[in-house]
């Protein structure tokens, strides 16, 4: 995957505190690279990920206490995904872990 | 207009939409109150209001600015019920008025029309854009952006409660006027025990 500058950009927004509008900003980059690069599946998820944090976010009165429950690990791991495809590894095996402490930190494992 | 609309309305929106604490707001800024205005925009009695007071002040202002206003919309879902409000207001009190109303979705649809604006809206009209509570003016831009992009012109934004924190002079500074029914101000008491005036619509 090129280092261009849109992958620098996630990566600095991905220092910052995350948020509901910055996670659908992410959605949205995520949803064009999932369009542009071959890394499709990857991107995919974590345009979903972004999305479905953002959606569980929108029109709460979230507390601070419960919005970093929230966003635990989040901007952690997609830059770990990112770091994977941009070292030329399909950063799949990073997915699972991450979709796990999406599942986590919105209370949805029912096992 | 009798002022005891508004402030009927603004006792609805401090016994149900004002919330104390410690939040993290859509910006990620952090705040001591929230506004969870659809509890007030989704009660019937609260639309009401919202419609009675949001017509006079959309009419009072399209006629200072000299604009005529025929759609009023905002970015889903916000904005929904507060656009429906005041257009069946509009339609109650005047039957002959062109007010139609429009809702913005938050990104184009994928497939079919590629349609940003679901309604009532055509190229040419002249709109009042609507949102129920401003912040930093991030998804009030998103709907202004959707009409001007779809061949709209924005008349003025109205708001139902502006949190004075920078939404108002961001939306501004793109050359629309905006006018709140409600400040943070005028919701929240920071002189413990005596209630913010409120200035007659």
């Amino acid at each position: 995957m090129p280092d261009d500058r849109l992958i620098s950009r996630l990566f600095e927004a991905l220092e910052a505190e995350l948020s509901q509008e910055r996670l659908e900003w992410f959605a949205e980059k995520f949803e064009a690279l999932a369009q542009d690069r071959p890394q499709t599946l990857a991107f995919f998820v974590l345009q979903h990920v972004c999305q479905r944090l953002a959606s569980a976010l929108e029109g709460e009165a979230v507390s601070v206490e419960r919005f970093h429950e929230l966003t635990a690990g989040i901007a952690d791991q997609i830059a770990d995904v990112l770091r994977d495809l941009q070292q030329g590894n399909g950063g799949v095996a990073k997915l699972e872990p991450l979709v796990t402490t999406l599942f986590r930190n919105l209370g949805l494992f029912r096992r | 207009m009798e002022s005891s609309l508004k402030e009927q309305l603004r006792a609805l929106l401090q016994q149900k939409s004002i919330c104390h604490g410690e939040f993290t707001l859509a910006s990620g800024a952090k705040s001591d109150f929230y506004v969870d205005a659809r509890v007030t925009t989704l009660d019937p009695r609260g639309a009401w209001l919202i419609g009675q007071v949001g017509w006079e002040v959309v009419k009072e202002t399209a006629s200072k600015l000299g604009r005529r206003v025929n759609a009023i919309g905002g970015l889903t879902m916000g904005a929904d019920p507060v656009a429906l409000s005041i257009g069946i207001a509009a339609q109650l009190q005047d039957p002959s008025t062109p007010l139609q109303v429009f809702t913005v979705r938050k990104s184009a649809k994928e497939h079919g029309r590629l349609k940003r604006i679901e309604g009532n809206f055509s190229p040419g009209d002249s709109v009042v854009v609507v949102d129920d509570v401003i912040t930093t003016g991030g998804s009030t831009l998103q709907a202004i952006n959707a009409v001007e992009i779809e061949g709209g012109r924005v008349a003025f934004v109205m708001v139902l409660v502006d949190r004075q924190e920078g939404g108002r002079e961001a939306i501004e500074q793109r050359g629309h006027k905006v006018v709140a029914l409600f400040t943070r101000a005028d919701l929240i008491d920071t002189d413990a025990g005596r209630p913010a005036h409120i200035a007659a619509v």
